[in-house]
């Protein structure tokens, strides 16, 4: 399993300065110590990782920052501090790296008057392929957009002007792909072919980084996340490793039985359990450790002789994860 | 699981609702402070404070000039422009600042689809028009008027006789007050027609300023040519002249405007035809309104 | 590439119904010519000269026209955000400004100095028809590619660059330049009707003394080269915002 981090977990306060670390030239991109601010505010603070092969997802609330880290990826922001490195190369001004970096913003706008062809087209000349027609069409033709490809974008529903841009960003077959919110305003079928194309692509070696806050698409669709709550940077790495790690928080669990209050007042004399609480019929019980206090409430229930009908995590889902990285 | 709906202690409003004219009222509220920029940022604010800074600032110069072109003792201070002269003195500021801010009045709503929301409150479309037209009039209005105010100030304080002078100064009230308000709805009411026709900022203001610029300087030349016939009525095609030519009527005075005066056309019929210019320029905003796709 | 940038921009800047009433405007002053030529009727051809063109065409019609082609160019195109299109790509920032002036400049040209020329040569007698139009189709060209490169720097500087060109057109070139005959230094209509005048045009008394043909010149390649170094600059260092 690659290595994992919530950054600051069992810590309190800033970590330790940090000493400044050489830069991997064979990685994709890096971001050392990135922050930026606008004005006073800081959208994003102090972000370092690796981007390698395979598809990674930036997960984040609305307004975390994602944009701003996706923008400074792509050369189009200035790291108000830190830098943000393409292949050994700073990607602030410095056209050059757009070679290897294929964009898909997250705006909708895009040439009205062009058809979905010519703005590959266009794409594949700014570009300078040697054969920009077969380019456009190749992107075309992997984004499902033929049929359409010949109507001005203009008349495109949401979710085709989408794949039109996505076209548009892989006509050089970037080794780099970085996507925000790519999946907005598509239908389920859609995000499936979608989903399928970037699964491809990163099989064949590239590094696709795509933002979104929405967790199922994250869960189903990449390797690595990197989850950025109200600019920071709070988890990193595997996917399934994250989530064992969540998995140590404190926790909230549902409990229905035949007797609520022997139960309540058996599970007070568990260790595990720091929190009990009864409220309209309903049993809750926060607990520090998942498993101690599974293995304990079936002693429990079993020496009380009671019956569970139902017992359930209440904050599961990521959503509540991203609550508890909020408030801690 | 069974679904349940949770009392989360929402409650509907039932208390008074203020209705369509309180609506209108807060529309045309908003839509004055954005005409001056108040509430946007200092960029904003700088049109509109050049347009009504400079005319009253050349107001006071030239009262300044009245005063000491008296004492000097020359014959011919009458000849500084006074209440009856200042407008086309100043005349180019209401037109820029109409063509910059009539689209940004209306641009905005339509670009980023907001009327739909106008649209389904106690607002009905034609009151939009309407207090759209009221908030730039008044915009116009202020611009128009602080240079007379400044003048009215000057003349009293320049006339020994300070009783005279106010009971002067009262009686071009009608005359100031009456052309303000129409050169103010007149030229509103022409620069939204237009804007309303396009969301693109860039396209409305040169529209704006092209429909008010361009006529009068071709008038100019068709009337120079003295052709005879119906030839001279193409001066009520100039909106610049029919605006010039109501100023005149209102102060009975001469009009400067060069196509006006070159056409023999009596102020009366200008200042007729720009309220029927300006009336039609209304008309047409508010079916503009009633038909556009929000 | 740059055909690309080009080809682009023109479609956007020319679209059917625009380009329609563009050159419907521009044919104002040709159509005022022929009626001044038809009537017979002008007394003094050269005072009627300096109001259709002076006026209508180099004070007018060409700032009009500058004015939405060079803040619209692409200035609108980084408001709206489909700029990222081309500056995400692998081209020196400076191709991409150079590429939009020399269209929207172009287009700005092709539209005026025709009837710059057309109705100068109109209103021209037998000998002084080919030196006015010559002279103030010149003007027209240096004026058209000079608002326009302005307006576009402008856009690229201020998010108010339309309010701020129509301010510096109306009151400063408009008002000023008629109280303050120093103003004419920087006042890209002194520029044009300079040249306009050391070439052939008519010698007006209206307005202020007109620039040297060679001084006018100097001041507008100069004027361009700041205002193109400006552009190139804040594009290189163009940061793209949130979406709105």
């Amino acid at each position: 399993m690659t290595d994992s981090a919530i950054p600051g977990w069992g810590t309190t306060g800033a970590g330790p300065a940090r000493p400044a670390r050489p830069l991997d030239p064979t990685a994709a991109v890096e971001l050392q110590d990135v922050s930026r601010w606008y004005g006073n505010v800081v959208a994003v603070n102090d972000i370092s990782f690796v981007l390698t092969p395979g598809i990674t997802g930036l997960l984040g609330p609305n307004g975390a920052g994602k944009s701003t880290l996706l923008h400074m990826i792509a050369g189009l922001l200035r790291p108000s501090a830190g830098q943000v490195v393409i292949r050994g190369a700073p990607a602030w001004r410095d056209p050059a790296i757009y070679r290897r970096i294929g964009l898909v913003p997250e705006r909708e706008a895009v040439y009205p008057f062009l058809t979905g062809r010519q703005f590959a087209l266009l794409n594949a000349r700014l570009q300078a392929l040697p054969e920009p027609e077969i380019a456009a069409d190749r992107a075309i033709a992997r984004v499902e957009l033929t049929d359409a490809a010949d109507r001005p974008i203009g008349t495109y529903s949401k979710g085709m002007r989408q794949r039109a841009k996505i076209a548009g960003a892989l006509v050089h077959d970037p080794p780099i792909l970085l996507l925000d919110e790519p999946f907005n305003g598509m239908d389920p079928r859609q995000r499936l072919q979608m989903m399928e194309m970037l699964r491809e692509m990163a099989a064949a070696g590239r590094t696709i980084l795509f933002s979104s806050h929405i967790l199922e698409e994250v869960e189903r669709l990449a390797q690595n996340v990197l989850v950025i709550v109200a600019g920071r940077l709070a988890a990193s790495g595997d996917f399934r490793a994250i989530r064992k790690l969540m998995t140590d928080r404190p926790h909230t669990f549902t409990i229905r039985s035949s007797d609520d209050r022997r139960l309540a007042a058996g599970l007070v004399g568990t260790a595990a359990v720091y929190g009990v609480e009864l409220t309209d019929g309903r049993l809750s019980v926060r607990t520090s450790d998942f498993g101690a206090f599974t293995r304990a409430l079936a002693g429990v229930a079993r020496d009380a002789r009671l019956t569970l009908f139902e017992v359930r995590p209440t904050d599961e889902d990521l959503e509540s994860v991203f609550g508890y990285l909020v408030q801690r | 699981m069974t679904g349940s709906i949770y009392d989360l202690g929402y409650r509907r409003y039932d208390g008074p609702r203020l209705g369509r004219r309180h609506a209108v009222v807060a529309l045309f509220r908003h839509s004055l402070r954005s005409v001056f920029g108040i509430g946007r940022s200092g960029r904003a604010k700088i049109l509109p404070f050049i347009c009504i800074g400079l005319p009253t600032l050349i107001a006071a110069i030239l009262v300044a000039v009245r005063a000491l072109a008296g004492r000097a003792g020359f014959e011919n201070v009458q000849l500084v422009p006074g209440h009856d002269g200042i407008y086309p003195v100043i005349a180019v500021f209401p037109t820029l600042f109409v063509a910059a801010q009539a689209p940004e009045l209306l641009g905005r709503d339509q670009r980023y689809r907001t009327l739909t929301l106008y649209f389904s409150r106690a607002l009905h479309r034609p009151d939009y028009a309407i207090g759209k037209l009221l908030a730039l009039s008044v915009g116009v209005g202020v611009i128009l008027i602080l240079p007379h105010l400044v003048t009215t100030i000057g003349t009293i304080l320049l006339t020994a006789d300070t009783v005279k002078g106010i009971t002067k100064e009262l009686g071009l009230l009608p005359a100031v007050v009456g052309s303000t308000v129409v050169i103010a709805v007149v030229t509103s009411a022409i620069a939204l027609a237009v804007a309303s026709l396009t969301s693109r900022r860039a396209y409305a203001t040169a529209a704006i300023f092209g429909v008010l610029i361009i006529p009068d300087i071709v008038a100019t030349v068709v009337i120079g040519l003295d052709l005879g016939g119906v030839s001279q009525w193409v001066v009520l095609f100039d909106i610049g002249a029919l605006i010039d030519g109501a100023n005149a009527w209102f102060f009975g005075v001469i009009t400067t405007n060069q196509a006006a005066f070159g056409s023999g056309v009596p102020a009366g019929i200008l200042t007729l035809a720009a309220l029927v210019v300006g009336a039609a320029a209304t008309g047409f905003l508010v079916v503009r309104y009633q038909r556009i796709a929000a | 590439m740059i055909r690309a940038i080009a080809g682009v921009t023109f479609r956007a800047l020319a679209g059917r119904r625009r380009t329609l009433l563009v050159t419907l405007l521009c044919s104002l002053p040709v159509l005022v010519a022929l009626l001044v030529r038809a009537s017979g009727r002008a007394t003094d051809l050269d005072t009627v000269t300096a109001t259709v063109v002076d006026r209508l065409v180099i004070s007018t019609l060409v700032p009009l026209v500058a004015l939405v082609f060079g803040t619209s160019a692409l200035g609108s195109e980084l408001d709206d955000g489909t700029a990222v299109y081309l500056l995400a790509k692998p081209i020196a920032r400076w191709r991409i400004v150079v590429a939009k002036v020399v269209v929207a400049a172009g287009l700005a040209v092709i539209v005026t100095v025709p009837a710059a020329f057309a109705s100068a040569a109109l209103l021209g007698s037998g000998s002084t028809w080919l030196p006015h139009a010559l002279g103030y189709a010149a003007g027209t060209a240096i004026a058209a590619s000079l608002y326009v490169m302005v307006f576009l720097a402008l856009s690229l500087v201020t998010s108010r660059a339309l309010a701020i060109g129509l301010v510096y057109v109306l009151v400063w070139e408009g008002i000023l330049a008629g109280l303050f005959a120093g103003t004419r230094t920087f006042s890209i209509r002194q520029y044009a009707l300079g040249v306009a005048q050391a070439i052939g045009g008519p010698a007006t008394t209206n307005g202020p003394e007109r620039l040297e043909g060679m001084t006018a010149i100097a001041l507008a390649v100069a004027v361009f080269a700041i205002a193109l170094v400006i552009a190139i600059r804040r594009l290189q260092s163009f940061e793209v915002g949130e979406a709105d």
